[in-house]
């Protein structure tokens, strides 16, 4: 699989170096950008596979195009790159769609490896992951509040989880203190903004 | 032929680095990504040009004064993700031979690095102050207000003021905050 990439940095010295790692990983770079909004006229333009993506670009944000890149050309993976290991912008990573978010100061050999796994269809960010460690909920906290957010009673939730109401309510209380809510709704609303639950499907009917 | 030593700590930034330098027929002789490595291996290697990055580990601008003293000769150019022209100042107080944003184009890096290796200073950066002005900054960057810079310097504070102006513009500074911070900041 012949796999053609954009590199977005406005360094030119990290777009050449870019381009050196990536041929490594068998991928060619067919455009460049400097800046996020010429970055999205280029990706529109020549359709790649990837694009890689500084986090700090002048104007548009690295994540920031990376969502639009991800919303409207689904098909392009983007791999953002940082100065910085912050867990907060690896969970903005995750959530605005990147495949992997890697560090500028990771061994050449890091990065090909990284970029190959990319490449063959693996995703190196999960939402929840890094959700997690910016806020670490428990699992069987994430459970409850993923079931509120469904719109399900404590009653129910107890039903479900085959626990005492008093057990889900001590969940319940635990997460809303740790994302400093006070209220059901915006309990939900939070965890939602995080990544930390998946919006209900809505079924038919 | 140009032999250049690349200091920074970031692999990707020393690839792309090396492969410039290389298509513009310099000669990178060897790589480092620390200040203290990057002496040592200069005095190993002795280049003729240092690319020093400003913001690794062991790379502040204490750092390139000994660098020039372990191996004398040695040009230093510094390369920075920051553009602040009032570095500029500081790099070349502190013995840096050249000065470059990480923006620059490939053609600004070969033309700074031979410049560097010619013994021609390189600072496209550098703003021409008046040595006043080079006063009134420096007692801004100590923290002074208007009223003690200009009992300091025994003048009115309208002329205090109208140094901030020109210091302001010279500085591509929106205002006068601004100036004071940046000022605070460097020093």
């Amino acid at each position: 699989m012949h796999v053609r990439a954009v590199v977005v940095d406005d360094h030119p010295v990290v777009r050449e170096g870019l381009r050196a790692l990536l041929s490594e990983a068998g991928v060619e770079v067919v455009g460049e950008a400097a800046d996020g909004r010429a970055a999205l006229a280029v990706v529109r333009e020549v359709r790649p596979e990837l694009a890689v993506v500084d986090v700090a670009l002048p104007g548009l944000s690295g994540i920031e195009l990376c969502r639009r890149i991800r919303r409207r050309l689904p098909q392009v993976q983007v791999v953002l790159i940082s100065m910085f290991d912050e867990p907060a912008w690896r969970a903005e990573a995750a959530r605005a769609g990147a495949a992997a978010y890697l560090l500028k100061g990771m061994a050449p050999a890091e990065l090909v490896e990284a970029i190959d796994r990319v490449v063959k269809g693996e995703r190196l960010l999960s939402e929840e992951e890094e959700a997690d460690k910016v806020l670490p909920l428990t699992p069987r906290e994430r459970e409850v509040v993923q079931l509120i957010a469904q719109g399900k009673k404590v009653s129910d939730i107890a039903r479900i989880l085959s626990r005492s109401p008093a057990t889900v309510r001590a969940h319940k209380a635990s997460a809303m203190r740790k994302l400093s809510v006070h209220s059901t709704a915006e309990l939900v609303r939070t965890a939602l903004e995080l990544g930390l639950v998946r919006v209900p499907e809505v079924t038919g009917g | 032929m140009i032999r250049v030593l690349i200091v920074d700590d970031h692999p990707v930034v020393r690839e792309g680095l090396a492969r410039l330098l290389a298509r513009a027929g310099l000669t990178p002789v060897g790589e480092a990504a620390s200040g203290e490595e990057g002496i040592r291996l200069a005095r190993e290697l002795q280049p003729d040009v240092v690319l020093w990055d400003l913001a690794m580990p062991g790379g502040g601008l204490p750092a390139i004064g000994k660098l020039k003293t372990a191996v004398p000769g040695v040009r230093v150019l510094v390369l920075t993700a920051l553009d602040d022209p009032l570095l500029s100042r500081e790099m070349a107080r502190a013995g840096a031979d050249g000065f470059l944003g990480k923006t620059c184009t490939p053609e600004e890096l070969t033309r700074a690095v031979r410049a560097c290796a010619q013994g021609i200073p390189f600072f496209p950066c550098l703003p021409e102050l008046s040595p006043r002005e080079e006063r009134v900054l420096d007692l801004l960057a100590q923290g002074l207000s208007n009223r003690a810079i200009a009992e300091r310097l025994g003048i009115s504070v309208k002329t205090v003021e109208s140094y901030l102006e020109n210091l302001k513009r010279k500085l591509g500074c929106a205002s006068t905050a601004e100036l004071r911070a940046r000022a605070l900041r460097r020093a």
